[in-house]
């Protein structure tokens, strides 16, 4: 509050605001992002969440100043951030859509010309007369994405908003996307969704704690900053000492049949996961679990000792528990392992990491799929 | 091609004359946006319920209704006023109730689009000047009250009731001006919308609206000086007898409005970016 009103002062009797000096409590949302989008390019902006991708098209599109450096633009902005910004929810949509119009900074002509086929494009049928309180969540969105395309800007910004929406309607946005393109418009695409980044982007920035960590192509881009975020969540966890107040887990990793310790195996390999954890408190019937996971979290297996009836060692102290895959047919990949402790029910977690171990097995392409399930051809 | 630059302290690099120049065109370029804010202001009312333009009868009838009781009961000893004393109660209530529901409205205006302000880049400008929507709204109904009580009473006013209008626009020049000073507050400490509140209440007390000027005491000398008093009860003696009587109070009065106006439209377009920062 007071950095506001000093900031206020300052700007208002015209002194200059020094802002590039960082206050008490302040940090650089963005520091020294530099980049360039020429006309009719595509720019995909990828980060993990709080890297700075909103920051970054709020200064693009003016709602912030910049502290220190300069944003220059040529030509007409226009945004696809939040659908229906403005919509009163007692007006009708027919009403809204020159409300909503007005404040994207369509002009009444512009308006008027196009209201047709916004009303066409968000093909929201009778409801265009209905106040827009009654419309369902996909309904507000078209009709916002159908007023914020027909602006017509030169550059337009877009903000993870695809992410909502059935499928119709992406393929809706993806369309219009390739068409704006054709058009030579320069389009900032802001997302989570990699494989829509790497089809329609021709340069990508990957944003990391408000820096540049990377420009270039998004084929690469987008691999790395996917596999980097994949392998931070992995450190993580792997943490040791991970669990709660009556078993801890304290070490796990894996081993080949012979007891060496190892993470990468063949095709057809055994595998055997060990686990060393810490019995605090004395609990009734404790089950060990344990999941093998794809790298996209597709659940392969999930076993625990209470299904196959397994009995642990429940002495207080520390104590040693291990599966062994003996016959590992995993197709060519990386594989995370989830394992934990659970009371009886194998419901609820005394302990619980996620993403305990990694293994990366490699073998010859013997199946599409998950993994080459046990089989024997028949032919006469 | 527009070419915009944004870089910090960018009004101070270009000057103060030239800023004149872009409020002038930033006001221009969004007239209908400001048409349309207002519009929304004016429909939510009404698309709310059936009170809602009730509303703006209930509550002056309510406040007259009660000092019309407190009079006749000799509680109050309201000096003569020269009309019947509803007429220039309600017409001195709609004036001041369009000075201060736009001023609340217009100081809140900033806060309650606060998301839609850190989406999308529009002008703030236009969204307190279209915030009084339901505040004028509530005026132009009060003041067909008014004109159905000189009916009842069988009294014409004077041929300045059509000039209404006109006449309001210091007030509402002196009222927009606050509200673009007060709204960039009101972002920053949030309690200054309530304050506002708390002392619009005590100055419709103090500003001699119910209740004709007095002649002697502080009350005296306080209102010869507030604004708000020349602003209100001169367009109301026009309206009931056609005579002005204070006239040099009244061009006073709308020269600071204006230059109120003029000093927070510079503040505010000078400010309005930090805005989002803090909202």
């Amino acid at each position: 509050m007071y950095y506001g009103m000093m900031d206020i002062g300052r700007n208002m009797f015209g002194l200059a605001s020094h802002s590039e000096r960082l206050r008490k409590g302040e940090f650089w949302a963005l520091d020294d992002v530099s980049f360039d989008v020429k006309k009719g390019e595509t720019l995909g902006i990828i980060g993990a969440n709080g890297s700075g991708k909103t920051t970054l098209l709020k200064l693009l599109n003016g709602i912030f100043w910049p502290d220190r450096g300069r944003v220059t633009i040529k030509g007409r902005v226009g945004v696809l951030i939040e659908a229906g910004a403005g919509f009163h929810p007692l007006l009708t949509g027919r009403e809204n859509i020159y409300l909503n119009a007005a404040i994207l900074g369509m002009k009444k002509r512009d308006v008027e010309e196009k209201f047709d086929s916004i009303v066409e494009f968000a093909d929201i049928g009778d409801f265009i007369d209905a106040p827009v309180k009654h419309y369902s969540s996909g309904m507000f969105v078209r009709l916002g994405f159908a007023i914020a395309v027909q602006c017509d800007p030169d550059i337009l910004l877009i903000d993870e908003v695809l992410a909502v929406g059935d499928l119709s309607f992406r393929m809706k946005c993806t369309e219009k996307i390739k068409e704006l393109q054709r058009n030579k418009k320069t389009i900032i695409y802001v997302s989570h969704e990699m494989e829509t980044v790497k089809r329609i982007c021709q340069k990508c920035i990957w944003l990391n704690d408000g820096r540049v960590e990377m420009v270039g192509n998004p084929n690469q881009v987008v691999d790395l900053c996917v596999d980097n975020m994949k392998n931070v969540r992995f450190r993580e966890v792997s943490r040791m000492g991970v669990g709660g107040e009556k078993v801890s887990i304290i070490k796990a990793w894996t081993e080949d049949k012979n007891g060496n310790e190892k993470n990468q195996f063949n095709f057809g390999e055994t595998v055997v996961v060990r686990v060393r954890y810490m019995l605090i408190e004395q609990v009734e019937d404790l089950i060990f679990g344990i999941a093998l996971f794809t790298g996209d979290n597709i659940c392969i297996s999930g076993l625990h000792t209470g299904l196959d009836r397994v009995k642990l060692e429940q002495k207080l102290g520390m104590s040693e528990v291990a599966v062994e895959y003996p016959n590992i047919n995993l197709l060519s990949g990386t594989y995370y392992l989830d394992i934990g402790f659970f009371e009886s029910m194998a419901v609820t977690p005394f302990a619980y990491v996620s993403k305990a171990c990694k293994i990366s097995v490699k073998g010859p392409s013997l199946a599409e799929g998950l993994l080459v399930i046990d089989h024997r051809w028949q032919v006469k | 091609m527009i070419e915009t630059i944004y870089e910090p302290d960018n009004s101070l690099k270009k000057g103060y004359l030239c800023i004149f120049k872009e409020i002038y065109e930033e006001l221009r370029q969004n007239r209908w946006l400001t048409y349309q804010l207002f519009k929304r202001d004016l429909l939510s009312m009404y698309k709310q319920s059936f009170v809602g333009i009730l509303w703006a009868i209930i509550l002056p009838l309510a406040s007259v209704g009660t000092f019309i009781t407190l009079n006749s009961s000799g509680v109050f000893s309201i000096n003569d006023t020269h009309a019947p004393y509803a007429i220039y109660a309600m017409l001195g209530m709609a004036f001041w109730q369009l000075f201060s529901t736009s001023l609340v409205a217009g100081s809140n205006s900033l806060v309650s689009a606060g998301s839609m302000i850190l989406k999308i880049n529009f002008s703030k400008k236009s969204l307190v000047i279209g915030s009084t929507g339901k505040s004028v709204v509530s005026f132009f109904v009060q003041i067909i009250l008014v004109g159905i009580l000189f009916t009842w009473y069988g009294i014409a006013p004077s041929f300045a009731v059509f000039l209404i209008p006109v006449l309001v626009i210091p007030l509402m020049l002196l009222t927009l001006g606050l509200g673009f000073m007060i709204s960039i507050l009101n972002g920053i400490v949030r309690d200054i919308g309530n304050i506002i509140l708390v002392f619009l209440t005590f100055l419709m007390f103090l500003t001699p609206i119910l209740y004709a000027k007095p002649n002697t005491g502080i009350l005296a000398k306080v209102t010869t000086y507030n604004p708000l008093y020349y602003l209100i009860s001169v367009p109301r003696d026009l309206v009931l007898s056609g005579i002005i009587h204070e006239w040099e109070g009244f061009a006073v009065a709308s020269l600071l409005s204006v230059l109120v106006f003029l000093v927070s439209l510079i503040a505010f377009h000078l400010t309005e970016t930090r805005i989002a920062e803090r909202i």
